[in-house]
């Protein structure tokens, strides 16, 4: 706000370097040849790295750091690399790798008779975690010594990293924590920070700064996994679920530097002696990684919830705040809603209906209450609302989500003007704090939503600035009121990742009740909605 | 080739090449790290600064551009961090990250600077210049217009 120095984007250390890397037209392509002559000649160039087909140059300003950056993409040549899955079944594609399963949230009462059966299939893409700050380290290497200033969301974790990437002992690697730009978890931060120590390693004595390029950030960050998940349900002759089956199917949603096997930073694997990746895991319910919030909270007799985690990951992807629990809340609770519309019940009753425990009831008919919901309206064919619910990982706070949706039929687009949360984390510590992050995790959630998805095709990431994955900007922003249920008696719950889930199915139920037609792909992007809406484009 | 302009109130010189953006002269030559590098291509709006007085993508603009011109990043808004802006931004508790705000404020002053009692419809349309990933857009509108009351 006065612009004092703030974030490692920022660090400035007497005798700093600028540094830049260059990384292959797409995952796997090798550097065959390279003639750098005329970049070791430009102005301000101090070194040209390249260990096997990791690149990167050093410089003394910035701006020379970039220019010769773009000179050395020209210098070089890349093998063009395996091909990339094709978009249009990538879903088949993840479906159809070999899974580890396993069978969480079961419960067996009576049988259902004369039960009516549903089923839907939902997908999420993949997204970015689309810091405005490219990922940013500062490194050293000085009298056999590593010491590198990074936003790494675990200093430790990266060190052990670091010391099998340049492989130095882990006591001769200090990884000093400073502030970047938002992360929202895994983004490049522990890749930059490898970068700017391979590349710190050729000056010796002379901090080297490396930010990534925003092309670098968007193409090679690890994504938010795309997901698949498949609900069943039978719907008893007394309007309530009797039976709930629920696959989801997800890559890992943690890559971070913990692996004991492999060594989880991007250049490792680039080196002429190139490391692995350790392999992928998964988090352990109840918090969970794919199945975060897979569980229904609803207390349905009879549920079954198989977790098929895929290890094989066609696109690299790791955490993106709330993990599975955004793709998860979008399926679970747009089924809720596709199983009230058919038991003919509005869609706070019908999950009223199947809830007992006092604070998730106290959050919907909190937020009922202020978006003056009524019972069972129809949307216009433009305008439309809708509910969503969770407690995030089941374990921490409840919110409930109201969204306004509007939908215009001629263009496609969709616009979330207004939205209402309300949010029981027990103890409230800080509630302006509390309701900023509320505020601004339904804003993401909506921009995630209506326009968010990693495009690709068989020759590499197409997402590659903002222009090719442009996210909601101020016009566009829902005005969001957020009621805090304060419960002083309760122990405080973690509050920072538990609108995203309630958002994004308040808005595609709200989409739904606006058109009668249900979008089941997000994410709600003008050609999706026109093609769903079809014929009865101008009702 | 020297260029010569101002910033902040001083006189600045930088020998960068003419076509090098301001955004790293401002940052790398003149230490003020406040304007910040977000994309490079005036998509983002973090690098925003004002030059003769009106907002500018310091990414966008060569240093050609400002020769003889007055340039104010942040750190020259207002002496003590005493700028409307400033004040409401604080009030409101606006930043989650803050990466993107200093750029967001520098938006919001050359809106003020024009237009002091803008709409809300105003004040949005002006903004979308600028995007934030944390999600903190409606307390930029309420502080652009409690600054708008107050200033």
């Amino acid at each position: 706000m006065t612009g004092g120095a703030a974030y490692v984007q920022d660090l400035r250390l007497p005798g700093m370097l600028h540094g830049r890397v260059v990384r292959p037209p797409r995952y796997g392509s090798k550097l065959e040849s390279l003639d750098d002559a005329a970049v070791k000649a430009l102005p301000g160039v101090m070194a040209v790295v390249r260990d096997g087909s990791f690149l990167g140059i050093v410089a003394v300003r910035e701006e020379q750091a970039i220019k010769a950056r773009a000179a050395l993409r020209n210098a070089a040549t890349w093998t063009p690399g395996p091909e990339l899955p094709d978009p249009a079944r990538i879903f088949d594609v993840i479906r159809s790798l070999p899974s580890k399963d396993s069978t969480i949230g079961v419960k067996s009462g009576a049988a259902p008779s004369g039960a009516r059966t549903f089923e839907a299939l939902y997908t999420k893409p993949y997204m970015s975690h689309g810091s405005i700050g490219p990922s940013c380290a500062v490194a050293e290497f000085k009298d056999g010594k590593m010491t590198v200033w990074t936003h790494s969301q675990g200093v430790f974790p990266l060190r052990i990293e670091l010391a099998k990437t340049l492989k130095m002992p882990t006591d001769a690697i200090r990884c000093v924590h400073t502030e970047g730009s938002g992360c929202y978890g895994h983004n490049g931060a522990d890749d930059v920070a490898a970068d700017a120590a391979l590349l710190a390693r050729a000056v010796p004595g002379r901090p080297v700064r490396l930010q990534w390029m925003r092309d670098d950030e968007f193409g090679w960050e690890p994504y938010g996994p795309a997901m698949v998940m498949r609900a069943k349900a039978a719907l008893g002759g007394d309007g309530k679920v009797a039976d709930w089956q629920y696959e989801v199917w997800s890559n890992s949603h943690s890559t971070r530097p913990e692996s004991t096997t492999g060594t989880n930073v991007l250049p490792a694997w680039y080196l002429a002696e190139p490391q692995r990746m350790g392999p992928p895991t998964s988090p352990p319910q109840p918090a969970g990684g794919g199945d975060r919030n897979a569980i229904p909270l609803y207390d349905f007799p009879n549920q079954r919830v198989v977790h098929h985690f895929v290890q094989d990951m066609p696109i690299r992807v790791s955490a993106l705040r709330t993990l599975g629990a955004y793709a998860n809340v979008f399926a679970l609770e747009s089924f809720m809603d596709e199983l009230a519309a058919a038991a003919g019940a509005d869609p706070i009753a019908f999950r009223l209906a199947h809830l007992t425990d006092p604070r998730a009831r106290g959050v919907i008919e909190t937020v009922a209450h202020k978006a003056g919901w009524s019972e069972n309206r129809k949307g216009d064919g433009t305008r439309g609302r809708g509910i969503g619910f969770a407690k995030y990982k089941n374990l921490a706070c409840y919110v409930a989500v109201v969204a306004d949706v509007e939908v215009d039929r001629g263009s496609g687009m969709v616009r979330v003007p207004r939205a209402w949360a309300a949010v029981d984390c027990g103890l409230i510590i800080n509630p302006d704090g509390l309701a900023n992050q509320i505020e601004g995790g339904i804003v993401q959630s909506v921009s995630w939503t209506v326009m968010e998805e990693v495009r690709f095709d068989k020759n590499g990431i197409l997402a590659r600035d903002w222009a090719s994955y442009p996210i909601l900007t101020m016009p566009d922003a829902p005005k969001v009121e957020v009621e805090l249920i304060n419960r002083p008696n309760e122990r405080s719950l973690g509050a920072g990742e538990g609108s995203q889930g309630p958002a994004v199915a308040a808005v595609v139920n709200a989409f739904a009740n606006a058109t009668g037609k249900r979008i089941r792909d997000l994410p709600l992007k003008p050609e999706r909605v026109k093609a769903v809406l079809g014929s009865s484009g101008d009702r | 080739m020297t260029t010569n302009f101002t910033v902040n109130g001083k006189t600045a010189s930088t020998d960068a090449p003419p076509a090098t953006p301001l955004l790293w002269v401002i940052r790398e030559g003149l230490k003020l790290t406040g304007t910040k590098f977000g994309c490079g291509t005036g998509l983002c709006g973090a690098c925003m600064v004002h030059v003769d007085g009106k907002r500018a993508f310091s990414c966008q603009t060569q240093v050609s551009e400002v020769a003889g011109k007055s340039v104010t990043t942040i750190e020259g808004l207002s002496l003590n961090s005493s700028h409307p802006l400033q004040k409401a931004w604080l009030a409101e508790r606006v930043p989650q990250c803050g990466y993107c705000q200093s750029g967001q404020i520098m938006s919001a002053a050359d809106l003020l600077k024009n237009n002091p009692k803008p709409t809300r419809e105003q004040i949005v349309a002006h903004m979308s210049t600028n995007i934030c990933r944390c999600g903190t857009y409606q307390r930029i509108v309420r502080a652009v217009e409690r600054a708008a009351r107050e200033a």
